[in-house]
């Protein structure tokens, strides 16, 4: 299966970190990832497609127990959904001089947007 | 106010009287603060100790347990104890000293990064970069720990924070503790509605039980609904083993009355159970004709291996109470009842040595509900979960997920702590009792009255019998006919100690655990072919025991 998910994490000690961990030893692959602070630092909005021969939904039990992670939202069709929840929160509100992670509505242009700014 | 003495001061808030660990250079200034301390501070002789002692004081107690230790090797040394409390949701707060923050990422002296190597295996973990900091982390620690599913968390201390002045060091915030969700009252009708239909309802039961608070609640459901019950090795205990409903532990070498039960099932009512490959075998033929009910604290538990046709997350209780309804099930529970007399042990095995469930089940019969029986892993681990009967979960602490050799004296230590007027029994295999063997020395010093009951058979004994079933017999690295001498091991470090081999011996031995009034060891000599039945072979069916001489 593929799945795109979005998650609003935490900016913790290592909280990326434990998220990668979980999906490495639960057996999810990252397809493509990209992710972006908000909130004055304090939050990531990080959105990736994975796959695995796994279920999605074995997965997001074990992402949700996380203490890092405040939402997670998970879609089968990886290609019809907006990026990031930030954006979808700020709406057209980009700040200035940010990088342009604006709306990605195709999976394919996620790699091409630079993940960091 | 130093950060060392903030630390304590918030153990304290969280009502810690003891701590299991080791000194050494990153952690200097706690314990140099601990001197000033209320809380008891008990000297393991290797860290693993620590942390497996704290997993025992707190199964045993029900509380947080405590370990610590410093940075680099003391950490490493910890992290057995670490995975063993997470594989089975045992809550314990591990503190671990870190070299100065400015240090961290230079590969400074005694440096690892503990809190990196043990991300798989807490819960959560704390790396506490501010002194202010540290009231709610510790605050928060205990909350995560002994909420929900339990679980170890980690508090990485680096030593400037710790000798850092805290000024006003603020008490931590009162975070609610978080109340467990109730399940939906139409997944319970739901269940209610299964549990009506079903003429062969099974309880499966497993340690979720007891970390809920739930047994009073349990044992009422099992009390209305009359549907018998299978445990697995961390359930024991839920309902009392001379409960007539009770039919044993399930899976690989539980008993067959249990597993032919689920085998012909059509309703497994799961509580606080995780589908372990132990206790179901193959899945795919594991309770083939049931539906399935899973109760549990953890969303990511239920349907993980087997598919729920109700999930019921949230607090057991609530569940529980809403399910405990009367039902007509007398045939199936007649013919689970008869299959239990019918396969009931035979514990007059023909050999003139001693016979270890035999010897397990007089012991266990003779020490009463009070007694703490504490296990070391393999073949006598089993025996225990076989053949001693429990009343309370608390009575019978195991290493189940990890499977770790050398938990029964740390973890025993742990449990006496928790318990001193109680009779705490490690039973030991001679592989597992050299693992930790060094905690003798805590035994003694404290003055412990804990009895260890050594079960010799002079192997590896679990994976002997492995070798000997699936690798026809070609035995690697098992032999141990080369053993100390344990009992002048024992009294060497100042434990009285005796070793009998004979069955007749067996009674006087039995008398002696339980009288002696400080700690004894029993160094018991059993047959080195003896084996553990039923066996379900690895990755078949739990129909498929195989069951070999007695000896
Ligand atoms: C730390 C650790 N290492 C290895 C194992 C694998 N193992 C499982 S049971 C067992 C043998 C245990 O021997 P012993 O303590 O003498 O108990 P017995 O099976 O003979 O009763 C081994 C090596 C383990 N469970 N834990």
């Amino acid at each position: 299966m593929r799945a795109l998910l979005q998650l609003e994490v935490r900016n913790s000690e290592g909280a990326l970190d434990r998220i990668f961990g979980v999906l490495r030893r639960r057996g999810y692959r990252i397809v493509r990832l990209a992710a972006d602070r908000f909130e004055e630092d304090a939050c990531f909005d990080c959105v990736m497609v994975l796959e695995s021969e796994r279920p999605v939904s074995a997965l997001s039990g074990q992402l949700r127990k996380l203490f890092d992670v405040r939402s997670l939202h998970v879609s089968e069709q990886c290609d019809a959904a907006p990026a990031f929840a930030s954006e979808m929160k700020r709406g057209e509100s980009l700040e200035e001089g940010k990088a342009p992670i604006v709306a990605v509505r195709n999976p394919a242009e996620i790699s091409a947007a630079s993940p960091m700014s | 106010m130093t950060g060392a003495e903030a630390l304590l001061r918030a153990l304290e808030r969280e009502g810690v009287e003891v701590i299991f660990g080791y000194p050494g250079g990153a952690i200097l200034p706690v314990y140099d603060a601990l001197t000033q301390s209320p809380i008891r501070h008990i000297l393991v002789r290797h860290e693993q100790g620590a942390a497996l002692a704290a997993d025992g004081y707190a199964r045993a107690t029900g509380k947080v347990g405590v370990c610590m230790a410093t940075s680099g090797p003391g950490a490493t040394n910890l992290v057995t104890g670490i995975a063993n409390a997470y594989m089975d949701s045992v809550p314990v707060v591990a503190i671990t000293g870190q070299v100065p923050t400015a240090l961290i990422g230079t590969d400074a002296f005694q440096e690892v990064d503990i809190y990196g190597i043990t991300m798989p295996i807490v819960k959560h973990s704390f790396l506490v970069r501010r002194v202010a900091e540290l009231p709610a982390i510790v605050h928060e620690a205990f909350r995560i720990a002994r909420s929900g599913r339990r679980g170890p968390v980690l508090i990485d201390l680096p030593k400037d924070v710790a000798s850092q002045v805290a000024g006003t060091c603020g008490e931590a915030t009162e975070a609610s503790e978080n109340e467990a969700l109730r399940p939906p009252p139409d997944e319970l009708k739901r269940a209610a509605h299964l549990l009506r239909e079903s003429q062969r309802p099974l309880a499966y039961v497993g340690g979720g039980v007891r970390w809920a608070n739930a047994v009073q609640e349990f044992r009422a459901f099992i009390q209305t609904t009359q549907i018998p019950v299978v445990s697995t090795l961390m359930g024991l205990g839920a309902l009392p083993a001379r409960d007539e409903l009770f039919l044993g532990m399930l899976g690989m070498h539980g008993l067959k009355a249990a597993n032919f039960a689920v085998q012909s099932s059509d309703l497994l009512v799961a509580i606080g159970v995780r589908f372990d490959d132990r206790a179901t075998g193959k899945l795919a033929e594991f309770a083939p004709h049931a539906k399935v009910i899973h109760l549990d604290a953890d969303a990511a538990e239920v349907s993980k291996l087997r598919k729920a046709d109700v999930p019921l997350l949230g607090d057991l209780r609530t569940s529980l109470r809403s399910l405990s309804l009367p039902l007509a099930v007398d045939a199936w529970r007649a013919e689970c009842l008869a299959n239990k007399a019918g396969y009931a042990w035979n514990y007059n095995a023909p050999t003139d040595g001693i016979y270890a469930p035999r010897f397990l089940k007089e012991l266990s019969e003779a020490a009463g509900d009070e007694t703490i029986f504490v296990c070391d892993v393999g073949q006598h681990q089993m025996w225990v979960a076989q053949h001693c009967g429990f009343s309370r979960p608390e009575q019978h602490l195991s290493s189940g997920g990890l499977g770790a050799m050398g938990y029964g004296l740390p973890a025993a230590i742990g449990a006496q702590f928790g318990h001193p007027q109680a009779r705490v029994i490690n039973v030991a295999g001679d592989g597992s009792m050299l693992m930790n063997v060094q905690e003798l020395a805590t035994v003694k010093r404290y003055g412990l009255p804990v009895k260890i009951l050594l079960l010799d058979n002079q192997s590896l004994g679990m994976v002997r019998q492995w070798q000997e079933i699936f690798f026809a017999g070609r035995y690697s690295a098992v032999d141990l006919s080369d053993n100390p001498d344990f009992v002048r091991l024992a009294e060497s470090f100042g434990i009285p100690a005796f070793c009998v081999e004979k069955k007749e011996e067996v009674p006087g031995a039995i008398q002696r655990l339980l009288q002696e009034p400080g700690p004894l060891l029993v160094h018991a000599r059993i047959d080195p072919r003896a084996n553990v039945w039923p066996l379900v072979p690895p990755g078949r069916s739990n129909s498929a025991m195989l069951e070999g001489a007695h000896r």
